[in-house]
């Protein structure tokens, strides 16, 4: 039985973690090595890993390499009225951005690519590019205020909750079973006193008979 | 146009519930901290008068107002993201 919580409870940790991880906002370091239009045929098992629309559409994708070399290639895509709530709309502009941020090798600009969303090769998904800015250098750091806030609040709210909660079994659920727990009393009681007045009549009822063969 | 309808009538739903929810817990934040001042005061007059007095106090002051911040918050905070967003 103790496994079956701790497995379930790792479940849990494991999804919100995932969740939290692939929505919120990530700052990556990159150069901008260039930007592109392509056909792509979205399979319905990855959906949830685009933003909603035709399954055949053109995506914006920005290439770009990262501080430590490795290759990082994002989607651009509005976000819209959907999850998660970027409110994007501007994709349009970012790719003007991410075209006007191109730099090669030599002389390399670095920029910070604000972004959710996970790259994974075997299914083919891309983070979607937010914003981008400049940044002083390589050794660049990001203060992720956003997510310090998010996450604050969310802690908040959980706390909330169960305070909430607290305050409902006090004042409502306790109360409650009290006056069940009363009622059952009082019933109890009663047996009780049947019993016993069942008990005394038998108690009598023998006495009489003892009585007789006396 | 839909999904901003969507969205609009998901946040509206979310938002009422947790309202309905923060003002029962107020409430009885408050109710409870009557019982405990008219204990602390001697226990003089009778409780429940005491106690629907003070709710009555508490429904006619601005503090059940301010949970409608509740609405505007979260109205400001996405006017702030949708700016940021786009027009940044």
């Amino acid at each position: 039985m103790r496994y079956v919580k701790w497995t379930l409870i790792a479940l849990i940790v494991l999804i919100v973690g995932s969740f939290v991880h692939y929505t919120l906002p990530q700052h990556d370091i990159v150069r901008v090595v260039g930007t592109n239009t392509e056909r792509t045929i979205i399979a319905s098992n990855r959906a949830m890993f685009w933003s909603s629309g035709e399954p055949t559409r053109d995506v914006q994708f920005i290439q770009t390499v990262k501080t430590n070399g490795k290759t990082m290639e994002y989607r651009n895509e509005d976000t819209g009225w959907g999850w998660p709530p970027y409110f994007k709309f501007d994709t349009s502009s970012l790719y003007t951005e991410a075209s006007d941020a191109v730099s090669n090798k030599a002389n390399p600009e670095w920029y910070s690519i604000t972004h959710y969303g996970w790259r994974n090769e075997v299914l083919s998904i891309f983070p979607n590019a937010i914003a981008i800015k400049p940044v002083s250098g390589a050794d660049a750091k990001v203060v992720p205020w956003v997510n310090i806030i998010i996450l604050t609040f969310f802690a908040i709210v959980l706390l909330l909750i169960w305070r909430m909660w607290v305050q409902f079994r006090e004042r409502t659920i306790d109360p409650l079973v009290e006056d069940a727990g009363e009622a059952w009393d009082a019933v109890d009681d009663k047996a009780d006193a049947f019993a016993d007045s069942a008990r005394s009549k038998a108690r009598g009822v023998k006495g009489w008979f003892s009585n007789l063969r006396k | 146009m839909l999904g901003f309808l969507k969205f609009f009538l998901i946040g509206l739903v979310g938002l009422t519930v947790l309202y309905g929810l923060l003002s029962v817990y107020v409430r009885s934040l408050t109710r409870e901290r009557l019982e405990k001042e008219w204990e602390e005061m001697g226990s003089n007059g009778i409780r429940d008068d005491y106690v629907e007095q003070g709710m009555k106090d508490y429904a006619q002051s601005i503090r059940p107002k301010l949970l409608l911040g509740v609405y505007i918050l979260p109205l400001i905070t996405f006017c702030v993201v949708f700016y940021m967003m786009n027009f940044m």
